[in-house]
């Protein structure tokens, strides 16, 4: 059985997550996977019980390399226009 | 071992800019902010070095925009937990914000170590790719 | 800040003109060299990136979530494979390719059940709610014809159950379509008395796509398995995003859509119960897939995105819902606090959170939508071409014609941000009290005089 991370591997775990929420083209997915991930670390930060902290830890990594994969496929069909919400207010 | 850490750094981020005005352009195109740092930098600084006036001043402007964060509390000398009340997954988050503004990828290591506005000034006025 | 901000669009300007300025002159000597007519064509240039004073530049914001939601990036992942890789026919059974699909597919199957409470092998997919619909009301009347002449429905569902249930009626079967009450809800006493003897299915949807009302499912499904009558239920709006069980609900047959949850357009499926067996006659000839209540070849990415996007909303179903509350109470607010005379259409307190459908009186809907350029919403009328009929499910509720006219509904999902929310509101609260500002009705209303009293010309 997989031992719960250590703090580090954790915070480091996080820091990939936002990383790539960033590199999304599109606004709401961007902002969506940068909240979620912040969400689950604090839903999650208080896991006492080392399996369960340790499943939790192999799924954000799984969930990261899906994000790595699809900030690539959505960085490669963004549309010319952006969402309004990324620009300023006349 | 700072400066082998810094290298690669360095490498990733060198580009060839065509002209200094095409880069400002573009610069401005995704930062409206970078084009008026630009516009107020004195003709005579070629290098694009920041002052420490400057690096405090908008590291001050991160901290306070941040959610988590009451602007009353920033000041320079400010410890992310305990003057600010942050917790480790919110200072991630501050050292994410400080990246985005300064276009710096901070290695983990060196982002661990970041828990106050005095680290984060030491940090970022001593890396020669902030902008 | 402000000053680049001045500054931005002007240098972006002078960048962009000397690309665009010779296309320009060209196009405009080539159509006249009439230097009025140039002029006007440069302002209409102008006028196309202005729309009622709003400068259109990006993108809308999307709130148009129970039409259809944006394709989960987990869901697209899990997709992928099945559109390069692995493109056998799950139905092959001689090789690999075939192998590797039916595998998929009958996880996705299993996601899907398992969301529901249900078995897998109760799960058929479809292409979608609509055809889900068909088979259900369609083919469960046709199978028990002999004995059963009758269905019980509302006035408020998809107009694919009441377009299957007309279609019943031409052939000789009758229909009871139960009103509803002003707050959507069907009165449940009043179904079970609309339950006859001949009655061969009770269908009622679980949240309506217009009002974002839940009807009461462990209700009905009890009356209906009391009088031994199958309960079908539409819940394209209400998988995921509200919990679903369907041996607590007592639902005999259940539409489901994945493109409303995050999934591909293009695939659904229909729960068939089991025990006791409820049984349809297809509406589709063909191969005998799906145990031949839906032949056609099954496709496999699709099924596979939606069993994706089931696991998902299993996995975010309470996150996702706190999120819409609060942004659903935040919009309410915010709208609210800045104008008045504003009507919620629906239950608030039998409703799903992710549907906000308000009408502004005093205000023409269709220019409320027009002036919402930047915002992606519907009405909830079917104002399409040429018909100005207002919403059916609106007229049921009793709500009056004016008001039904100037209904919008604001859909709250997944990727919505704080940020959208606050923008709508904004650009809602403007147009609206523009519009306003310009009505002789809301001017006549604020000086006190009951617009009932007045006698409309007729023309």
């Amino acid at each position: 059985m997989a031992a719960a991370p250590t703090r580090a591997e954790a915070l480091s775990l996080f820091r990939s997550l936002l990383r790539t929420a960033r590199q999304f083209s599109d606004y709401n997915i961007r902002e969506y996977t940068r909240r979620r991930a912040a969400d689950a670390f604090r839903e999650n930060r208080a896991l006492g019980d080392a399996a369960a902290a340790a499943a939790v830890f192999a799924d954000g990594k799984k969930q990261l390399e899906v994000a790595k994969r699809q900030a690539v496929v959505y960085s490669l069909y963004a549309p010319k226009a952006k969402s309004i919400m990324e620009m300023k207010l006349q | 071992m700072a400066a082998a850490a810094l290298r690669p750094a360095i490498l990733r981020r060198i580009r060839l800019s065509p002209s200094p005005a095409a880069a400002a352009g573009a610069a401005a195109a995704s930062q409206p902010h970078a084009l008026a740092r630009w516009l107020a930098r004195p003709m005579s600084s070629h290098d694009a070095h920041l002052t420490r006036d400057e690096v405090v001043d908008r590291l001050l402007d991160v901290l306070k925009c941040h959610p988590k964060v009451d602007p009353s509390k920033v000041s320079p000398e400010a410890h992310f937990e305990k003057d600010l009340g942050l917790d480790s997954l919110d200072t991630v988050e501050v050292v994410m914000a400080i990246e985005e503004e300064f276009k710096l990828e901070i290695p983990d290591q060196e982002a661990d170590k970041i828990d106050s506005l005095p680290l984060a000034i030491e940090y970022v006025a001593n890396h020669p790719m902030a902008a | 800040g402000r000053l680049s901000r001045r500054l931005l669009p002007l240098l972006l300007r002078r960048g962009s003109t000397p690309s665009i300025s010779p296309a320009r002159a060209l196009s405009t000597a080539a159509v006249t060299a009439d230097a009025p007519a140039a002029a006007a064509a440069a302002a209409a240039e102008e006028e196309a990136m202005t729309i009622k004073g709003v400068r259109i530049s990006g993108r809308p914001l999307y709130m148009d979530m129970q039409a259809t939601t944006p394709v989960d990036p987990r869901v697209l992942d899990a997709m992928l494979p099945f559109y390069l890789s692995r493109y056998g026919n799950p139905h092959s059974r001689t090789h690999l390719y075939g192998w590797e699909s039916d595998a998929a597919v009958e996880e996705a199957r299993a996601r899907v059940a398992s969301l529901v409470g249900a078995d897998p092998r109760e799960i058929f997919f479809t292409s979608g709610a609509t055809e889900c619909n068909n088979i259900a009301v369609k083919g469960v009347m046709r199978f028990y014809r002999d004995r059963r002449r009758h269905v019980v429905t509302t006035q408020t569902e998809h107009k694919c159950v009441l377009d299957s249930c007309r279609y019943l009626q031409q052939e000789g079967f009758e229909v009871t379509y139960l009103p509803v009450r002003p707050d959507g809800l069907v009165d449940v006493a009043q179904l079970a008395d609309a339950i006859r003897p001949d009655t061969g299915l009770v269908s009622v949807m679980a949240v309506n796509n217009e009002i974002g009302v839940v009807q009461p499912l462990e209700e009905i499904g009890r009356i209906c398995k009391e009088k031994g009558v199958p309960f079908h239920t539409d819940a394209a709006q209400a998988l995921g995003k509200i919990p679903i069980d369907v041996n607590q609900m007592g639902i005999g047959l259940m539409s489901l859509s994945a493109h409303k949850i995050y999934g591909p357009k293009g695939v659904g499926a229909l729960y068939l119960r089991r025990r006791p067996r409820i049984r349809v006659e297809p509406q589709m000839s063909g191969g005998g897939q799906e145990r031949g209540i839906r032949s056609g070849t099954v496709p496999t990415p699709l099924v596979v995105g939606f069993g994706a996007a089931c696991e998902i909303a299993a996995k975010e179903m309470d996150y996702d819902h706190r999120r819409a509350s609060v942004l659903q109470q935040r919009l309410l607010d915010g709208i609210r606090g800045q104008v008045d005379d504003i009507v919620i259409n629906g239950s608030m307190e039998h409703r799903y959170p992710g549907n906000l459908n308000l009408s502004f009186a005093y205000v023409e809907g269709e220019s409320l939508l027009m002036g919402l350029k930047e915002v992606a919403v519907s009405s909830g009328s079917a104002c399409t071409s040429a018909s100005l009929e207002p919403s059916y499910v609106l007229r049921a509720l009793g709500v009056e014609e004016d008001m039904a006219h100037t209904s919008i509904r604001f859909g709250i999902g997944r990727f919505t941000t704080e940020e959208e929310v606050d923008r709508a509101i904004e650009l809602t609260v403007h147009q609206v009290k523009k519009l306003r500002d310009m009505s002789p009705l809301y001017e006549m209303a604020k000086a006190g005089i009951d617009l009932k009293s007045i006698q409309w010309a007729q023309h």
